[in-house]
């Protein structure tokens, strides 16, 4: 795993951005209800261009940021959030990775396997109070739903930072 | 190598789960202490979040200001009216109001409704995620803010303080999942609990007798049972009345009072 200290304060730079602007800008933007779960979707699709490694290490980071910033109980969503990210970096060298609906499909699975452990997790420890079914039909279903349409998006924009050299130019060592 | 590499692999996983299963253990022990990188990080935030959500609701009341600007003269006509109504009830109001105190007084019986000090704050942030309802306000310890502090507005209650940290606090809104409130109907006088998590921001009235005659339309509020939130205080209306499963009791949908989702300012309840 090639390391790049530039892109690491990029990426959490991003991270801590999106999560700033979702509690206080962007709160009321909800499509049927929900929010699309932005941090799943960079370390979904980092997951998908880089494979188990990075998956994981940026479920880790970015779960812990979302834990610290939210409600939620630290280490609750950085345990969804790593495991998904490892589950979707088995994915990579196995899938065709500029097919547009990769990322799409890929981050709607992740998502509710996310909400599934997150449930599992968070509830083991009474802070979710819904059934399986509830949380479920409330949080899990509708958020794998909205995440995966934002997916596509977000994909480009990593793939955008994870550019491989081109033929001609010397690799990047950023 | 492969057989090797996937070893490693798995193990790093586990090695994660195990220390991150650990890390949720340790901080569900705290309870309502946020940990020191918690709180710095929350208190380093605050004003980046405050600029920008004051942004928000500059950009959101201009929109409001040109849009609804003939709605308003109309509402203006209706609230001088009302006001002047509820002008002339203030003065039998008052009058009661000193009746009941010289009566509890001459019966030896302690005030029903306690007086609140109440102290401003500002909503900074809320809970992005899909799971919990929950904001920060900008007042914590050092303005006398403590976990289980109610938070209020001239509407009604918002929820209660469920972490804090010396200078911001997170609120759990009474929408929330994990929310649970002694309550009762203002008019029935039937008891049951408020629960969050129900569809749309709305709460739940729960472990309503059969024999209930709470109604559509009437006003929930706070029951003083369970010691938080004080007697009469008010939650919301009621929505719909339902028969619970197997129909042993009845439930009741309940509206929140207060707008939850557009909050700028709140009151803490810090003594009474």
């Amino acid at each position: 795993m090639e390391f790049s200290g530039k892109r690491f304060l990029m990426i959490a730079g991003s991270m801590l951005g999106m999560l700033v602007l979702q509690s206080t800008l962007f709160y009321n933007l909800r499509i049927f209800g929900t929010r699309p779960d932005l941090i799943l979707a960079v370390v979904g699709s980092i997951a998908l261009l880089r494979g188990w490694a990075q998956g994981l290490l940026w479920g880790v980071l970015g779960g812990l940021l979302e834990d610290l910033i939210t409600g939620s109980l630290p280490g609750s969503h950085a345990l969804a959030k790593s495991i998904t990210g490892f589950i979707l970096g088995l994915l990579e060298g196995k899938v065709f990775k500029e097919n547009t609906l990769l990322p799409a499909v890929a981050l709607f699975v992740g998502s509710l396997i996310e909400g599934i452990i997150f449930f599992m997790a968070a509830g083991a420890f009474g802070h979710i109070k819904w059934s399986f079914i509830t949380a479920l039909r409330r949080t899990v279903w509708p958020s794998a739903v909205v995440t995966a349409v934002f997916a596509p998006v977000v994909y480009r924009l990593c793939e955008h930072l994870y550019e491989p050299p081109r033929f001609g130019q010397r690799g990047r060592s950023l | 190598m492969p057989e090797q590499e996937r070893n490693y692999k798995y193990l790093l996983l586990a090695v994660a789960t195990v220390l991150l299963t650990l890390l949720m253990s340790i901080a569900a022990k705290q309870g309502g202490k946020i940990d020191p990188t918690e709180g710095f990080l929350q208190d380093v935030l605050m004003p980046v979040q405050k600029v920008i959500l004051a942004f928000t609701h500059k950009i959101d009341s201009t929109i409001n200001y040109v849009s609804e600007i003939r709605r308003l003269g109309v509402e203006n006509e209706h609230l001088e009216t009302e006001l002047a109504q509820l002008k002339a009830k203030e003065h039998v109001m008052i009058e009661i109001w000193n009746e009941n105190v010289r009566l509890r007084k001459l019966l030896d019986l302690p005030p029903a409704m306690e007086e609140f000090n109440l102290l401003p704050a500002r909503v900074v942030a809320r809970d992005p995620s899909n799971w919990y309802e929950t904001m920060v306000i900008d007042q914590g310890t050092e303005a006398g803010v403590q976990v289980g502090s109610v938070v209020v507005t001239n509407a009604g209650v918002v929820g209660r303080v469920n972490k804090v940290s010396t200078r911001s606090a997170e609120v759990l809104l009474i929408s929330d999942q994990r929310s649970a409130i002694g309550a009762m109907g203002q008019t029935s006088r039937d008891v049951g609990i408020v629960k969050g998590g129900d569809s749309g921001g709305d709460c739940r009235l729960v472990y309503l007798p059969r024999s209930a005659t709470i109604r559509t339309g009437e006003t929930v509020i706070t029951s003083g049972l369970g010691g938080v939130f004080p007697k009469g205080l008010v939650l919301g209306r009621v929505a719909e009345v339902s028969a619970e499963d197997y129909g042993l009791g009845k439930f009741a949908r309940v509206q929140p009072a207060v707008d939850l989702d557009h909050l700028e300012e709140v009151l803490v309840v810090i003594g009474s």
